[in-house]
Order: structure tokens, then sequence, then C-alpha cells
């Protein structure tokens, strides 16, 4: 008989993590500035998500994300990613450094930054990283600082995670007294010089998206949650869907100008579709095209709209996954998605983007999603089809409107009489084919027939038939003697607290406030004596029967 | 004492600053100043501003004061190192942005310099010139100055060399905070009148015999927005003294040129 194993108590701790655990978090999985961003300012995002919405009501703060960069003579840059969201404690702040530990997507309802990455995924943007936060009603300002640089030189092989994380020289905390005057977290992203290569890491990610003059617009457009303008008219369908989907409309900011989306003024109201499984509505899309052309929306001007180009976008509380028209390879014609503008938010809570925000986190969820997701583009191309047979069939008939009149003016050349014969015999046929009454035969008989009897077409088809029939043209053309004729939110409400306080204010604080009556009473009209007269009155009041 | 709380006289500058900047009623101001690295100032005129200059020899401040605005919605952030004086002088008519607020606050005393005034008149007068190319403009000037100076020689030697001779008499028998207070009037009063220049002393506050804060407003030429009718920079001479005086709760309105018996009172 053999020995049984006995069972033996083995401690893991720190040290047996290496400190390249870091750069598999930073490097493999966030490379991108893109990604970087992203990360940021959905962490700014979750901030407003812990604070009670009557409280920022209250206080008139502004959801609002304020994006500012700076690079100044020595090239030192810096990005700053600013919340007055809940801020935080010093011990709240060692959230940042933990991984997979934070409790957000438990704690916050809708958070978007839950894989407890913290931090780390971010730390290749800069040489250091400071985040400062003021919490709410709390008396310390706190700090922490990462520096990358220092971080880097140490990480390697030899090297364990908390050589790293108990290393005061690469990860301290800072604490002092709060003004009290403002509260909310700034990540402050400083890259001391060009991206580079420290000990096989790289930092200094954002560098060139420090320069005031680089493009971070179009980075923070394609991977952050950027509401639309406006709550109504055409947007309304835009907003309750986003609404819908839990996301809160969180203004950001760049460099003072607000980024807001908007759509091109050509572009009729969007349309709302459901994209369901197993009768379950899972995502919704809104959807909207050109209404004058059948090809692509051509009327996007970028620096006022902010849609990242033309297509559709798939989302998740508004932050974009992926590139748009994912999932559309091989199901529909490569340049279809194009024709649209559109969204598509995913309401479902197990449909997730994955750690890197460009895909689907893998499972049975993804796979019926993606199966639902490209069923819907396969109807958005036969809408498309359909718009483009009836613009197509519209302008055969202005082509044969003109080549009726060609021919009655007469003159013209062999050629071009043939083209023009050929034109009205086209829109006989298309005539015709609208007053069938008959199921058609083959797909294209359908089509054609759908288009032609369709109410946006039937004016200018009528108009064609009775030039072509004055015109003798009609018989002279009909393959038929069959005719037939046919025809076509904002709910906001807040109840405020009321809130009684006793004040007692100090002398100093009267006499700051006196002093601050002086320039208008003067801007009223009074002389220095009378406003002298005026203060000995009221230093009568106040002291005159102590 | 807390660091917060010594504040009522400093906060209740930065309110008269607010109220100064909003009788221009012109929006998206630009403020250039020493914020220090809390940068209340500029929290305070938030809503007002769009762009800001801040300038401090500490590199360190201007940090701090980078993350403390970091949640104001601004145009342009500047943060330059160096010394205010040397800005003004050097860089400041260069730099495409012009001051609506500018706030000279200068902890500890502004005006320590061995060659007294030398810097500063030269700071002035680039800040001065650069404003008087804006015609029809009012602008709001805050300067805070302390009497931690070399004492009244510095004021009264550099006076001598750019005021006539009679504004020099004013200062005679002045000392204290009323020899400061009318040099720095003065001062100010010569740079507006070599520009041509309108003026209203928006508020001149003394506390504590401590901290000295005066707010002008001024323009070249009329500025139809702007909520004061403007007076010569002689006004500068007359206009009082808001003094806010210890355990007080009224502060007192008290000619400049009596300054002196505070000074007589407190001894």
């Amino acid at each position: 008989m053999t020995d049984q194993f006995k069972k033996k108590a083995v401690q893991f701790t720190l040290r047996d993590i290496g400190s390249e655990i870091i750069d598999q978090l930073s490097s493999d999985i966030y490379s991108g500035p893109k990604q970087i961003m992203r990360e940021l300012v959905k962490n700014a995002y979750d901030a407003y998500l812990a604070v009670d919405p009557d409280e920022l009501e209250d206080e008139k703060v502004e959801r609002e994300i304020v994006i500012s960069r700076e690079r100044n003579p020595k090239g030192i840059g810096r990005i700053l990613i600013a919340d007055s969201g809940i801020g935080l404690t010093v011990d709240e702040l060692k959230a940042f450094v933990q991984i997979s530990l934070c409790k957000k997507q438990e704690e916050l309802i809708n958070a978007t930054g839950f894989r407890g990455l913290g931090s780390w995924s971010t730390i290749g943007a800069g040489s250091k990283i400071i985040v400062t936060s003021n919490k709410k009603n709390h008396s310390s300002e706190a700090q922490l600082v990462i520096d990358v640089r220092e971080i880097y030189s140490i990480m390697g092989p030899a090297a364990t995670l908390e050589d790293i994380l108990n290393n005061s020289k690469c990860i301290s905390f800072g604490e002092r007294t709060s003004t009290g005057l403002s509260q909310g977290t700034t990540v402050e992203v400083v890259c001391d010089g060009p991206p580079e290569s420290v000990n096989g890491h790289e930092l200094n990610r954002l560098y060139d998206y420090t320069d005031p003059d680089s493009d971070l617009r179009s980075i923070i457009v394609e991977s952050c949650a950027i509401p639309f303008s406006s709550e109504g008219g055409a947007y309304k369908v835009i907003h309750d869907i986003c609404r819908e989907a839990e996301y809160v409309l969180t203004h950001i900011s760049l460099d003072g100008d607000p980024l807001e989306r908007g759509l091109p003024d050509d572009l009729p109201e969007p349309t709302v579709h459901s994209i369901t499984v197993g009768g379950q509505v899972v995502a919704k899309a809104w959807v909207t095209t050109s209404s004058k052309y059948s090809g692509e929306v051509r009327t996007i001007d970028e620096d006022r709209h902010l849609l990242g180009g033309k297509g559709l976008q798939l989302k998740k509380l508004n932050v974009p996954i992926g590139p748009k028209n994912i999932y559309s390879n091989g199901v529909v014609r490569a340049t279809l998605p194009n024709w649209y503008v559109g969204e598509i938010h995913i309401l479902a809570d197990d449909i997730r983007p994955d750690a890197s925000g460009q895909d689907l986190r893998a499972g049975t969820a993804r796979e019926t999603f993606i199966a639902a997701l490209q069923t819907f583009y396969k109807q958005l191309e036969q809408q498309g089809e359909r718009k483009s047979d009836i613009i197509s069939t519209e302008r055969k008939f202005r082509q044969a409107i003109g080549a009726a009149e060609r021919l009655q003016r007469g003159g013209l050349s062999a050629a071009d009489r043939i083209q023009a014969e050929g034109q009205i015999a086209t829109a006989v046929q298309l005539i015709e084919e609208a007053s069938k009454r008959t199921k058609p035969e083959t797909k294209l008989e359908e089509k054609k027939r759908a288009a032609a009897k369709d109410p946006k077409v039937e004016p200018i088809r009528k108009q064609a038939r009775k030039i072509l029939k004055e015109a003798k043209l009609l018989d002279k053309y009909s393959s038929s003697k069959k005719r037939t004729i046919t025809e076509k939110r904002t709910v906001a409400s807040a109840a405020s607290k009321d809130k009684q306080k006793v004040q007692v204010m100090s002398f100093n604080e009267i006499q700051a406030r006196l002093g601050r009556a002086v320039p208008r009473l003067a801007q009223i009209g009074l002389t220095s004596d009378e406003i002298e007269q005026v203060l000995e009155i009221i230093s009568d009041l106040i002291l005159g029967d102590r | 004492m807390d660091t917060f709380e010594e504040s009522y006289a400093k906060d209740a500058i930065r309110s008269l600053l607010l109220d100064g900047a909003e009788t221009l009623n012109r929006s998206g101001l630009t403020y250039l100043g020493l914020p220090g690295g809390r940068a209340l100032d500029i929290i305070k005129l938030d809503g007002i501003l769009k762009n800001v200059i801040c300038v401090d020899d500490k590199e360190s401040v201007l940090d701090e004061a980078r993350r403390a605005i970091s949640n104001l919605r601004l145009k342009q952030r500047k943060f330059v190192p160096g010394r205010l004086w040397e800005y003004l002088r050097d860089k400041y008519p260069n730099e495409e942005l012009v001051a609506d607020i500018a706030f000279l606050d200068f902890l500890g005393g502004g005006i320590v310099e061995q060659d007294p005034f030398a810097q500063e008149i030269a700071g002035l007068r680039s800040y001065f010139a650069k404003h008087a190319r804006q015609k029809n403009r009012a602008f709001v000037l805050a300067w805070t100055y302390m009497p931690h100076d070399k004492g009244p020689s510095v004021y009264t030697n550099t006076l001598k060399k750019i005021v006539a001779s009679e504004d020099i008499q004013l200062l005679q028998g002045a000392k204290g905070v009323q020899l400061r207070s009318l040099a720095i009037r003065l001062l100010l009063r010569q740079s507006l009148r070599e520009h041509d220049m309108d003026v209203k002393l928006f508020h001149h506050a003394l506390y504590k015999r401590v901290m000295n804060t005066i707010i002008i407003i001024y323009s070249k030429g009329r500025d139809h927005n702007l909520n004061h009718v403007l007076e010569s920079p002689d006004s500068l001479l007359t206009e009082p003294c808001c003094v806010y005086a210890e355990g007080q709760p009224v502060p007192k309105l008290v000619p400049v040129l009596e300054l002196s018996k505070l000074d007589k009172s407190h001894a």
C-alpha cells in the first residue's frame, strides 16, 4: 500500500508574483491612446455615478469631464482629466493600484470601469501619473503619485510585485487639508518626453497628444461616451435610447471646447430598431440615412458633428466597442453600413465589451448577439437596396420625361434617338409593372414592382405616364393594355431638499461681506461720505445694543 | 490657524474681484496672476473666465494650480514659470491673450528688489502699454501688497524719478500704510496718465494694517459695456480706503490722506 499525500499548507504572497504582470496589464491590453483615454474618461464618468443626482442638482454641479493638456517649453507634456464627482480618500485611492479588487461594478450600478485593473491599465500613458482627489464633505485632499519611470526601471524577472507596490519611490500617497471649495478627482498624466522604452517597457505613450495642436479630439470621439448636443428634435430618440441603455448624460470638454455630437441637417429624424434574442430586446439602434442619395452619407462634417465618420457604431453605456460596422464583414455588402449613420446600444447586462474594448467578451451571449446583429445588418441591407431601387426608379421616370421632350422637339442624332427611346421604353415597362395585379414571377420583378409602386415614386410616375400618354408614346412602347392606378421626451424632475441652516457669522465674515457692499453702494450713486454713514448705521445696529 | 480659515479677507478680495470683473459686462474673460497652488482666485472667478495665465517662480506651485483648476472648462491655460514682474516686462507684450483681469498678488510683499521698483515699474509699464492698444475696452487690475518691503525710501526714491515734485509732497510726513497706499496710487495714476486712460477705484481694502489690496477698473476710451463711469486718474488720490479693523464687524471708509491716523492710533 502506497503512502497517501498529506495536505501541506503553502502560502503565497506578493513576492510570488513577478513585477512583469504590470506590463501584461498595461501593454498587452491597453496599448493605444484610444484605450488609455477610454479608461481615464470612464473612471471620471463613474465618479459621478456615486453622487446622489439630487445633490448634484442642488449644488449646481454639472456632470462634466474636463480634459485639458499642455506642452511646456521644456517639452514636458501633460493631459489632465478632471471630474467633480464623488472624490476619493487616501484609502479609496489605494484601489487605483489594487488589482482586480475594485468593487465598482457591484457597488455602482452601470459603472463602466468594471475590470478592476485601476490605474495599471493606463500606466504607460506617461512617465508619472498623479491622481489628486477631494472627497465631498471630507476635510482632506488625497494624492497618489505613480512614478512610471521608476517602476519600469525596477521591473524585470528579478523583481516581484511587492518590490513595486511597497516602494514609495514607485507609488506614494499624500494628504493635506482640503479647501472644501471643490470636489472630485483629477488624473494628471505627465509625459517627461517622447515615447521611450525603459528596461523594455514603453512609457510616455500619450506624449504626442499633449501637444494642443494634435488630434486628441478624434481619439476621444472614437473611444469615449460623447453625448449628443440637444435633448429635443431629432436627438430625442437618440437620448431616449441612451437612457434606456442606462447611460447618464455626462458632458466632456477638451481644451475648453465642449465635445458634443450632432447630425448633418439634411439627415431625417433617426428611426429606432430593436435587436432581439429569444424574443427579448438585447439592443436598440437608431439609424438615419440621406433621403436624397442612395449611397453613402456625404454630408458629415467631422469638425462639427463629431460622429467619427459614417457607419454604425456598437456601444455599451454609450462607450464605443470596436470599429464602426463591427461584425458586418461578409454578412452584407462592405460599403452598405456606410450608407447609414447610427448606433447600436447594447441593453442586455450579459453582453459586455472585453478588456480591450475592441470586441465583445467571449461566450454564448456574444455569439447569439452577433447573430442577431448580423440579421439587423441584413435588414438594413434590404432597406438600403429598396431605397436605392426607389431612387433609381425615380431617376428613370425623370429621364423618360426628358427623352419624350427631346423626341418631340426632333433633330436628334440616331444614337441620341436610340438612347431616348430606350429611356422611354424602360419607363413604360415600369409603369406597366406598377399596374400589374398578378404575383411577380421573379425576385427582380418583385423589386421593380415594389419600387415603381412606392408612394415616394408615385408623383413622378404619374407625371411621366401623363406626358408619355399625351405624346402617344405610352401605347407605342407598351407591352400590355392593362392600366391601373395606385397610391400612401424629456422627463426631468428633482425634489429639492429644504435645508434650513442656522448660520452664525463671525465679525470677520460680516466685515468681509459689508466690504463687498461698498463698491455696490458706490455704483448706485452714493458718495464716499454717504457710504460711510450707511456703514456707521449698520455698525450701530450690530454693536449698539450689545 | 488652519490655512483655509485665515482668509475671510482674501476671500472677500476675491469676491470683490469677481464683482469688479462682472461690471465689465462681457464673457470669456482672461485672467492673469499669481493664483498660488490652490488657485482660489481662478476658482472664484470660474464661470466668467475663458483663459488663464498663471505665473509663479515655483514650478511646484504651478503644478498644483494646474490640478486645482483642472475641472474648470477653460479654453486656454498657461502656466508660466518665473517672476510676475519679469513676465509682465518680457513676455506679456508678446502674449496673444490680453488679461481682462490681472491680479498682482504678492504674498509677503512685492517690492523687495535691491534695485527698488526697477522691475516693477518696467512690468507695470509693459502691462499698461499693451492694454492701451485695446481701445474702448475696460480691464480690472487688482494689486495686493504688504508692507514687508525695504522701507519707505524704496517708494519715495523711486517715485521721485517718475512723478512730479508736487505729488512727492503728498508723501511727506506719510509713513506706514498711508505712505504705501499713496505710493501705489501715485504709481498707478502715472501709468494711467501716460496712456490717457480713465479709471474707477473699485475698492481699496486695508486689512488689519497688513494686507493692502487695490482694485481698479480702467480703460482707454469709453467702454459702453461697462457699468461704471470712469474718471480721471487723479480720482485715485481722492477715493477713500476701506479699512477692515480687527474685532470690528463693520469696515470704515477712511480718506487715503488720513490713513496715518490709523498708524498713530495703532501705535
